[in-house]
């Protein structure tokens, strides 16, 4: 049988154990989250851009459909009148 | 034997429980990061598809603007012959009527204009013979659109 020391020594050495795989699980998840992060604000960044691109395009497209819309307005009340 | 077994039940539990607490804060955060990254995605597509939606928009109503302004050939004569036609001679107004039509060009115009001293001949003479318009639309003309000489 163990005598005393010895058993409060392997839970010390337990407790050190335990300790490191917790440690060990907090940094694997920490490097997870940040590469993780890391994609997510570039795909972001990138989409961003591209957004802003298609705004612009969009905000044009309308402007022109709404010019063609009162072209076509102005030669239909001329055919009818 | 008892107080050692309760402390290493102890350890176990709070290691359990901060094993338990990392690993629900890095889904959550996981998930976080997802919905964001979805979120602009989405916004991505959507106006992906607007632009499409308005390509093809602007493409039809284009087509249904060139169709108008095709069909506008009746009024666009009528108001060409009402453009100042007693102030022009007959040369001008023939030539107004034909580019007005669309039947020749203002390359063509020039053309026959510079012919018209050559040849000695009419506007209207000229260009059917120079081949720019029939005779089917010559004598048209002569008949409906030139009024008489005052």
């Amino acid at each position: 049988m163990l005598d005393v020391d010895t058993i409060y020594l392997l839970l010390v050495m337990i407790g050190f154990i335990l300790v490191a795989i917790v440690l060990l699980h907090s940094h694997s998840c920490t490097d997870t989250i940040r590469k993780k992060r890391n994609e997510v604000l570039n795909v972001t960044h990138r989409l961003e851009k591209m957004i802003a691109t298609l705004e612009q395009e969009v905000a044009a497209l309308q402007i022109r459909v709404e010019e063609v819309d009162d072209r076509i307005s102005f030669l239909q009340e001329q055919v009818e009148p | 034997m008892t107080v050692p077994l309760i402390i290493l039940g102890v350890l176990v539990v709070v290691t359990l429980f901060s094993f338990r607490s990392i690993s629900l804060n890095k889904i959550n955060t996981l998930s976080d990061l997802t919905r964001d990254k979805q979120a602009v995605k989405t916004q991505y597509d959507y106006l992906v598809r607007r632009k499409a939606d308005l390509e093809a928009e602007l493409a039809e109503k284009e087509k249904l603007l060139t169709a108008l302004v095709s069909s506008q050939q009746g009024p666009r004569i009528k108001t060409a012959s009402e453009m100042r036609i007693d102030e022009d001679s007959e040369d001008e107004r023939v030539s107004n009527l034909l580019l007005s039509m669309g039947k020749i060009s203002l390359e063509e115009n020039e053309k026959i204009k510079k012919k018209m001293d050559v040849l000695k001949m009419d506007f209207l003479t000229t260009s059917l013979a120079l081949g720019f318009i029939d005779s089917e639309l010559s004598q048209k003309i002569k008949k409906d659109q030139i009024r008489p000489k005052r």
